[in-house]
């Protein structure tokens, strides 16, 4: 009858709602750089790029997901933002100093004007930044910012936080799109009249763009920002966000060059789209991997042998041949190999060895059942191997498809023992670290910023940051992923791929992966 | 008109209506998590949470709560959204969706008719040739046919394939345009309405075969009425009351079809609404959801039985 697809349709449009901060943020800034149609395409020049998101998600003042940071990117600036390629830019401040290592100067930029051409200036940083940390606002960020004790005003340019607690990370945590967005005191967004789902053409930001129409459920448009300091942006009349959940459809559109720039492909998409002429695309490993979670303090993994014994049969490979169909690299360690934390003298980790892992299940007492907690496809995918190879070693693991928020308040509330398979940890819950970002430090260090409620997981982390020699740094890396009596963080599978594609037609647009050996520079000045 | 049959179809609808309202309105609470998880997501704290409860009047019975609901509604208050747009009445949002959706189902609707109607009928008057034969595998494969699936073929196959533009450029509202806007919903409501042209063209098919074999068309070739005149003006109205109750059903069921093709082509219709909510667990505006879609059931039920009437005046109730 007809119909009968309807599960499948539902399923299939929440296949691709990945929260990917740093992405989303440094997509957005890609954005921003991308140019126009050719001149001879059409009199108006509008770039088209769709939104990969949840209607119901979608919230430009917010940045509960990619799509609404990237929606959000085009209309408000942050004290310092990102540039395509993952290095801070200058935003409202075009300056930051240090007196301390709790104070963090921000020297305002000159003539920094909103939309409407009302200056920005100190006093609107400390009501946005304020705005934030009320509670009654309930800002999705608001506790990326309980660190900042103290907000001076020093003079109309000049503005002072001052943190609890030395936090090397704050800077770039302020310029990601965990980040107050810095607005006049007196629009919208700031003066919580209304709560942070009010995204309409009032709110006014300093941003390129302003937001002219929101379709809800349909699309974004976008006009440019006649007052924008940055001469080089925007070079197109109008930029319009189609909200285009479903990917089969994304794909027709993008073939049929409907849509000028293809964000995160299916996987299965992806040669087609390689094929195509006029097509420009770059495949890289982003900065995000698959990892395994333990609950070690309740059966069945309070017993380190049973965690052991899933690391062992965990196979990498076949999950990055298989769910990535090979865009995705094998994970031993905490840090890419990227990154200035990677070592490569950390050789032993655990070996996919199923022999190994039957004589851990056989140590601990024998045959055991547990839940598997999982996000949809693709991590469902990568569960669904354990499971078989567990089943090898006569453990039976029963796969659990949650969502993110759900799957993360049963944790909390300890009622699901078992292991979780995640992309990105988030906040509040009993798992062993907290917050776990990635982010590019001001001298273009990459690196992980963490808070961890864990004391021991903390210290391991800030050992591993902070050694001072390799040895230390080796022998805290390899803590890291130990699975022992003493210590029960989590261990790595798989690093995902990130691919984007664009047409020709789109000037000067600079794909962004951090910290990946395919980062390049573009033409764009900044 | 029989109006003691009007009016026994029109008292029938109200228990419908409380029935289904109330399965309705009791399934959202068998759904996992519950509306307050989904707002406060991982960051409520207990006190939060009961916050919550109380505020949106989730800690008292569900027969009480469904009393309450059904008062407001009656007063013209469906509450405001929990998730989607959050605080937005839902009634703001369905004055903006619903009419897409009833546009979207209607369009569909007209193409089924115009097209499944001829179908049939021509399939009927030339029974076993090829002209049937043809018509049947058509029909067979319109049912079988995805919707979802349907979307996307047209989609590549219009946009990509024939470079129709207008085609990919998704859903333009009518402040766009009347012709960009009925543009784009020329492949959603083709795609919908395959189906139901394959539907109503089987129906069509065999109740007018079942027309002809009845003894008042031999009466009246006897008669010697001519064959044209038998069959629109005889066989095709006797013939026409099981199609028309495949119609009326076909609308109730274009509107569920609608949840699918809106999610391909990007339609802010209720169906996208529904399956959002039904994601962020945006109960107040599910059930707001629901109810107008039990409405329309309901009422376009209720039509096609009078017009029943209408269509053939020999109808009455059994006990009259």
């Amino acid at each position: 009858m007809p119909g009968d697809d309807i599960a499948n349709g539902l399923a299939n449009s929440g296949t691709n709602r990945r929260t990917l901060l740093k992405f989303g943020g440094l997509t957005a800034a890609s954005i921003l750089s991308a140019g126009c149609l050719g001149d001879d395409d059409v009199d108006e020049r509008i770039l088209r790029v769709p939104l990969v998101t949840s209607a119901a998600n979608l919230e430009p003042n917010g940045y509960l997901d990619q799509g609404s940071i990237i929606a959000g990117d085009m209309i408000y600036e942050r004290l310092e933002m990102y540039t395509p390629v993952g290095e801070l830019r200058p935003g409202i401040a075009h300056d930051v100093e240090r007196p301390d290592e709790l104070t963090y100067r921000y020297l305002l930029q000159d003539e920094i004007q909103d939309a409407r051409g009302e200056a920005i200036k100190a006093e609107d940083v400390k009501a946005s930044i304020e705005w934030v940390q009320d509670q009654d606002n309930n800002s999705p960020k608001q506790g990326f910012h309980s660190e900042i004790e103290e907000i001076d005003v020093i003079d109309e340019h000049t503005i002072e936080l001052v943190l609890e607690s030395a936090w090397a990370p704050f800077r770039n945590l302020m310029a990601s799109p965990a980040g107050a967005n810095i607005t006049s005191a007196d629009t919208r967004g700031v003066s919580g009249i209304d709560n942070q789902y009010s995204s309409s053409p009032d709110d006014i930001g300093t941003g390129p763009f302003q937001l002219e129409e929101w379709d809800t459920g349909n699309k974004l448009t976008y006009i440019p920002n006649p007052n924008y300091w940055h001469e080089d942006y925007p070079r197109v009349d109008r930029l319009e966000m189609p909200i285009i959940s479903e990917t089969g459809a994304r794909m027709a559109r993008f073939s049929g060059q409907d849509i000028d720039i293809m964000l995160q492909p299916e996987t299965r998409d992806i040669p087609q789209l390689e094929e195509m002429d006029g097509v420009e695309g770059e495949s890289a490993i982003g900065g995000v991997a698959q990892f395994v979670a333990f609950m070690c303090d309740k059966p069945p993994f309070d017993d380190w042998r049973r965690r052991r014994a899933v690391a062992h049969a965990t196979d990498r490979q076949r999950i990055v041949d298989n769910v990535y169909a090979g865009r995705a690299e094998v994970s031993h360690q905490y840090a890419h190999e990227s990154t200035p934390w990677h070592t490569g003298d950390l050789t032993e980790y655990f070996e996919y060895d199923l022999d190994k892992a039957k004589d851990f299940v056989d140590e601990s007492g024998g045959s055991f059942e547990f839940d598997i907690f999982t996000r949809p496809t693709p991590w469902s995918q990568s569960a669904e191997i354990l499971q078989e190879d567990l089943e090898e070693i006569g453990v039976t693991a029963n796969v659990r498809e949650f969502s993110h928020t759900a799957m993360l308040n049963q944790t909390r509330e300890e009622e699901r023992p078992g292991l979780t398979l995640q992309n990105l940890p988030d906040r509040e819950h009993n798992w062993p670290y907290q917050i776990h970002r990635f982010a590019v430090f001001p001298e273009g260090e990459v690196s992980w910023f963490t808070r961890y409620e864990n004391e021991d997981v903390r210290e391991v982390m800030f050992n591993y940051l902070e050694a001072g020699d390799r040895d230390a740094q080796i022998e805290a890396a390899s803590q890291l992923y130990e699975v022992t009596a003493e210590r029960c963080p989590f261990y790595w599978s798989v690093w995902e791929g990130i691919d984007q594609f664009w047409w020709e037609r789109v000037e000067n647009y600079q794909p962004s992966y951090v910290g990946q050996p395919l980062l390049r520079e573009t033409g764009v000045s900044d | 008109m029989n109006y003691r049959y009007v009016l026994e179809r029109v008292l029938w609808t109200i228990p419908v209506l409380i029935v289904a309202t109330f399965f309705t309105f009791f399934l959202m609470f068998l759904a996992p998590g519950g509306p307050v998880a989904a707002v406060f997501g991982v960051a409520g704290s207990p006190e939060e949470i009961e916050r919550l409860r109380a505020q949106y009047g989730l800690d008292r019975p569900i027969p009480v709560q469904y009393v309450d609901w059904m008062t407001d509604i009656l007063q013209g208050d469906m509450g405001t959204t929990l998730v989607i747009r959050t605080g937005t009445p839902v009634s703001e949002i369905l004055a903006t969706s619903l009419p897409i959706t009833i546009e979207l189902a209607f369009l569909a609707m007209l193409i089924s008719v115009s097209i499944g109607l001829p179908l049939g009928l021509i399939s009927a008057l030339y029974q076993d040739t090829w002209k049937d034969h043809a018509s049947r595998i058509g029909a067979v494969t319109g049912v079988s046919m995805p919707t979802f699936w349907l979307g996307l073929l047209s989609l590549m196959l219009v946009g990509v394939f024939l470079e129709q533009q207008w085609a990919l450029r998704g859903y333009v509202s009518l402040s766009e345009g009347l012709q960009p806007h009925l543009l784009s919903l020329m492949l959603p409501a083709i795609s919908l309405s395959v189906p139901y042209i394959a539907l109503i063209a089987r129906m069509t098919r065999s109740s007018m075969i079942d027309s002809m074999k009845s003894e008042f068309v031999v009466n009246g070739r006897a008669m010697g009425i001519t064959e044209r005149e038998l069959i629109f003006r005889d066989v095709f109205r006797n013939g026409f009351i099981p199609v028309f109750t495949v119609i009326g059903m076909s609308f109730g069921l274009l509107l569920r079809g609608t949840v699918l093709i809106e999610i391909v082509f990007g339609i802010p219709g209720i169906g996208f609404m529904i399956t959002e909510a039904a994601f962020s667990r945006d109960f107040p505006l599910i059930q707001g959801i629901m109810l107008v879609i039990v409405l329309i059931f309901v009422t376009t039920n209720l039509a096609t039985d009078l017009l029943y009437q209408v269509i053939d005046p020999r109808i009455t109730y059994e006990d009259e």
